[in-house]
């Protein structure tokens, strides 16, 4: 219990800190994409189940505050937590490299589905211009914010399941 | 303890993907019952925003402190040779400046004369500041610090400066959001200020990202529009006031079509720098459809 109001809480200031502070250091015209950062780091740790549920949430909280249409980015988050979540079978403490590459194919997945959704359908059609432009620079952004971001959670969730451990 | 966390994931290895399952339905469900009837919808993501945006104007101001702390070493290089160039700009401008007051008497007059006293200067205005922008960065979408207990509705006419910003898209009771010109899904109704065309005035992510301008198309074959006019919104609009100043047109073109011209626009606000806004608290009067 502890530990979903846990997740929600970062999953809060994860969505603040991407859309009101990031654009101000915001580099090359991206923001790192924060809420994808929790959400495989919670599939990594814990599975399946609470990787796609924090997917799902994150997703709705994206699509309630900036979307037209409800549940688009939910979908999306809530496929790559699921899929992430298998990972969890190998988790490795120590691996660092894992979740980097997972979160580097899952932000290329997320911006890619996006692109082809919101943008190809409407026959801007010249990929490799936004690959470049958007795509990319997000992509290696959001692995950098990782790189600082991950050891933070994990070391959280380290903390919280030995808490729950004890108590049990 | 070994043993408990086995059991607890034997306990797990059923479900997930069912639940995985359910919760595609759901999201599928969800677009669709979204995009067939919005109205549904805009009840929860109000209170979403009621929640959320207070904490974001209070995480804004950390955010917008580090940047502007970063801005003040990069700037200190460019302010000093700005400094000069305005020094000598200011010596100009002084003389030019009293020609113009003087020119500006005469303009009143010529102005009273011509009822033109009602230009978009006149119209109630209500600032706000932006408290957060796009978690995704395909759109130029924005909320801003103030909503429908300031007397803001959907639909009014964002400004900055001078220049049109976009439209209010979405509001909730002290936040609201805002559609920018240069969103990819923008469509104004513009017009030439001095030969009357009319022209679509677009938004576009690429050329927007690669060259700062945006997308006009439209303009009658016929038309005397020229470089470097103002553009602004158009009386047929049903959505923006008319007059409000959108940019300076660019690079006009025929279309491969051989029917219409297209150009480009240099948009009057600098978006890029965009910190806060004026919405016009009053509705364009639309011919109702329905």
């Amino acid at each position: 219990m502890i530990r979903i109001i846990i997740v929600f809480i970062q999953l809060i200031v994860c969505f603040l800190l991407q859309s009101a502070v990031m654009p101000a250091i915001s580099l090359a015209g991206v923001v790192p994409d924060l809420l994808l950062i929790l959400v495989i780091t919670v599939a990594y740790t814990r599975g399946r189940i609470p990787g796609m549920m924090t997917g799902l949430f994150a997703g709705l909280l994206t699509d309630a505050y900036f979307e037209e249409l409800m549940g688009f980015c939910a979908l999306l988050y809530l496929c790559i937590g699921y899929l992430a979540g298998y990972s969890q079978k190998i988790y490795e403490e120590r691996d660092y490299t894992l979740p980097m590459l997972m979160i580097l194919v899952g932000e290329f997945l997320y911006s890619f589905v996006y692109y082809v959704a919101h943008f190809l359908l409407r026959s801007r059609t010249e990929f490799g211009y936004y690959f470049l432009h958007l795509i990319l620079p997000r992509m290696v952004y959001t692995v950098f914010a990782a790189a600082l971001l991950y050891p933070l959670f994990h070391l959280l969730h380290r903390f919280l399941l030995r808490r729950v451990e004890k108590e049990e | 303890m070994k043993r408990r966390r086995r059991r607890r994931r034997i306990e797990f290895e059923f479900h997930p993907k069912y639940l995985w399952i359910f919760c595609i339905i759901l999201c599928v469900v969800l677009m669709f019952v979204s995009y067939r009837f919005p109205e549904r919808f805009s009840g929860v993501k109000t209170a979403v925003g009621n929640v959320i945006s207070p904490m974001q104007r209070g995480i804004n101001s950390v955010g917008k402190s580090i940047s502007d702390r970063l801005q003040a070493f990069r700037d200190v290089k460019k302010l000093r040779a700005e400094n000069e160039k305005l020094k000598s700009q200011i010596e100009d401008l002084t003389s030019t400046n009293q020609q113009l007051t003087q020119d500006k008497y005469e303009l009143d007059g010529l102005r009273r004369l011509y009822e033109l006293d009602a230009k978009y200067t006149d119209y109630d205005k209500v600032a706000a500041r932006i408290i957060a922008s796009d978690t995704n960065n395909w759109f130029y979408n924005f909320v801003v610090d103030k909503g429908s207990q300031d007397g803001i509705s959907v639909g009014m006419n964002v400004l900055a400066g001078n220049g049109l910003v976009g439209i209010v898209s979405e509001t909730g009771k002290n936040w609201s959001r805002i559609r920018s010109i240069i969103d990819d899904n923008c469509n104004v109704s513009g017009m030439s200020i001095e030969t009357q065309d009319t022209c679509i005035v677009s938004g576009d992510l690429k050329m927007m990202k690669e060259q700062d301008v945006i997308r006009v198309e439209m303009i009658s074959l016929d038309a005397k529009i020229k470089e470097n006019s103002e553009i602004v919104t158009s009386h047929i609009s049903d959505k923006y006031l008319q007059g409000i100043l959108i940019g300076y047109i660019q690079d006009i073109e025929v279309d491969s079509s051989n029917m219409t011209k297209n150009a480009t626009l240099i948009p009057a606000v600098d978006f890029e720098r965009l910190d806060e806004v004026l919405i016009i608290t009053e509705l364009k009067e639309a011919y109702d459809f329905d």
